[in-house]
């Protein structure tokens, strides 16, 4: 037969169960939390940042409007001025935050154009007349998003703190608080086990283990442990007071023997640990 | 302290240092996004006037002919708040064109000057401000250099108020992800203290039925019927005991 303080349902595992909710947890709600933070800010930023890549945006625009003015005043049509293809890509690769420059003829149908990768927000027009007389006009479209890079970096600096933050949280839970369920959890078996046992164990004071269910589980236990041995306790001062009485002992054998059939199962008399 | 107390405690305290890593991430990326657009902005102008400043060279004029240059860097600061002044000067570190008139002729500051044997734009930052440079060349090799002199001003005042912005997001997100955390917190916490607050009732006698099982509540069962067996032995006992009182 096993002693109760080996009794098997001591072992839990309040330990690793909260350790590994406590890790989940913080994971998913900081990760969700954090993941929100950064798109929401990110956001704030770009929109913080569509004024200076508009005003880039229409100096390029106007920039390129002047350049084409001037071949345009030698009299060469737009769609025959040769390299302008590769002069607009080399331009949108080497402005940050353009994300497309489009040359239009004066019945506004797309003559050459360079697009970049990202996806164009904004666009500002820059009007290619000569002497008053409209021959074209330049589009420049922004994205502000093309200055956010930073934030790709600083995501995989915040995935590693969430995983850190998440581990300790883990650790520190199934240290602290999982943990001390288990020794309260193992107190409370054996203090059970024992009064099966027919020993009286009222367990660690309630009140220091709070209000929670914890704490009511050891009142309980402390309650009924106390109940049974105040009852125990007026029974044996009942038998002391008739053999105080007794002065030819003729009711002591039998006295003995009452006492003996109330002892719990296990004949051990009740100890003193409920008070 | 009580086990969803405790765990309250830490997984709140684990999504606040969480959310607390990722703002000063976001805020570090934002000030990187704002001095990489400003100096966007302003590479940008430089290169315009410096290429504008090199083609009137190429075709023979000496810089101090090129007067549309104190047109146009007086357009471009009309254009842009945060711009202080432009300068446009030679080779010796004489300003030949600027924004503030009563600067041209004058010697710019030799620091302008030395980094233009570079062909990279330079920065400077000193009492306030900013200033961007670049050099420009003529057939014969450099000819002289272009600023741009920003104020720091705007963009401090862009970063407090995206700092702002960042603190009124990472309260909101803290709050949200606090209550939430708490709740899933203490739903688990409940789950795992339930045999807790089922031992509790048994011994309580509130619910004395024989649990199956080799849980606790089986335990609580087995001790509340001993206690009971213990109080019936003890009562019959008493009766006894009073018999014999009685007799004697």
């Amino acid at each position: 037969m096993t002693t109760p303080e080996a009794h098997p349902l001591g072992r839990g595992h309040g330990r690793l169960v909260t350790g590994l909710f406590a890790f989940a947890l913080t994971l998913l709600v900081g990760g969700i939390a954090g993941a929100l933070l950064i798109s929401g800010f990110k956001a704030r930023v770009e929109e913080t940042a569509r004024r200076d890549v508009t005003v880039i945006g229409a100096s390029l625009a106007r920039s390129l409007a002047q350049q084409f003015e001037k071949a345009a005043r030698f009299g060469i049509p737009l769609k025959l001025i040769p390299g302008v293809e590769s002069y607009l890509s080399q331009t949108l690769n080497q402005t940050p935050g353009i994300a497309r420059i489009v040359l239009r003829g004066p019945d506004g149908r797309e003559v050459r154009s360079a697009i970049g990768p990202a996806a164009g927000q904004d666009m500002t027009t820059a009007a290619i007349s000569v002497d008053g007389l409209a021959v074209g006009q330049v589009d420049v479209t922004t994205s502000p998003s093309a200055f956010s890079g930073a934030f790709g970096d600083v995501g995989l600096q915040v995935a590693g703190a969430v995983l850190v933050c998440a581990a300790l949280a883990g650790i520190i839970a199934g240290t602290v608080a999982g943990g001390a369920l288990d020794r309260r959890r193992r107190r409370l078996v054996v203090a059970m086990a024992r009064n099966v046992a027919g020993e009286l164990d009222g367990g660690p004071q309630a009140a220091m283990l709070g209000h929670g269910p914890v704490g009511q589980a050891f009142d309980a236990l402390a309650r009924g442990a106390r109940r049974v041995g105040e009852k125990w306790a007026g029974f044996q001062a009942y038998a002391e007071e008739l053999l105080a009485v007794d002065f030819d002992g003729r009711l002591r054998p039998e006295v003995e023997r009452i006492r003996r059939e109330a002892l719990p199962r296990g004949g051990r008399q009740p100890s003193d640990r409920a008070s | 302290m009580t086990f969803v107390g405790r765990l309250v405690l830490i997984v709140a305290a684990a999504v606040l240092a969480i959310l607390i890593v990722v703002a000063a991430g976001a805020y570090l990326a934002g000030q990187r996004v704002t001095a990489e657009i400003e100096r966007a902005r302003v590479s940008h102008l430089l290169g315009n006037l410096r290429s504008t400043t090199e083609a009137n060279l190429s075709i023979g004029l000496a810089l101090d002919q090129v007067s549309s240059l104190q047109t146009r860097i007086e357009r471009e600061k009309a254009g842009d708040s945060s711009i202080l002044a432009i300068d446009i000067f030679n080779l010796s570190g004489r300003s030949i064109y600027s924004t503030d008139r009563g600067a041209v002729g004058e010697a710019v500051p030799d620091t302008w000057s030395k980094p233009s044997g570079t062909d990279e734009i330079w920065s400077q930052s000193a009492r306030g401000e900013t200033v961007f440079g670049t050099r420009f060349d003529n057939d014969l090799g450099p000819a002289g250099g272009i600023s741009v002199s920003v104020s720091d001003s705007a963009r401090s005042g862009r970063n407090e108020r995206l700092l702002a912005d960042l603190l009124g997001r990472t309260a909101a997100a803290a709050l949200a992800g606090v209550i939430v955390a708490g709740l899933l917190a203490w739903t688990f916490a409940a789950a795992m203290t339930r045999p807790f607050r089922n031992v509790a009732s048994i011994l309580r006698g509130e619910d004395a039925a024989v649990v199956p099982g080799r849980g606790m509540e089986h335990l609580a069962s087995q001790t509340r019927r001993a206690w009971t067996r213990s109080e019936e032995r003890i009562d019959a006992g008493t009766r006894q005991l009073e018999a014999l009182d009685d007799d004697a």
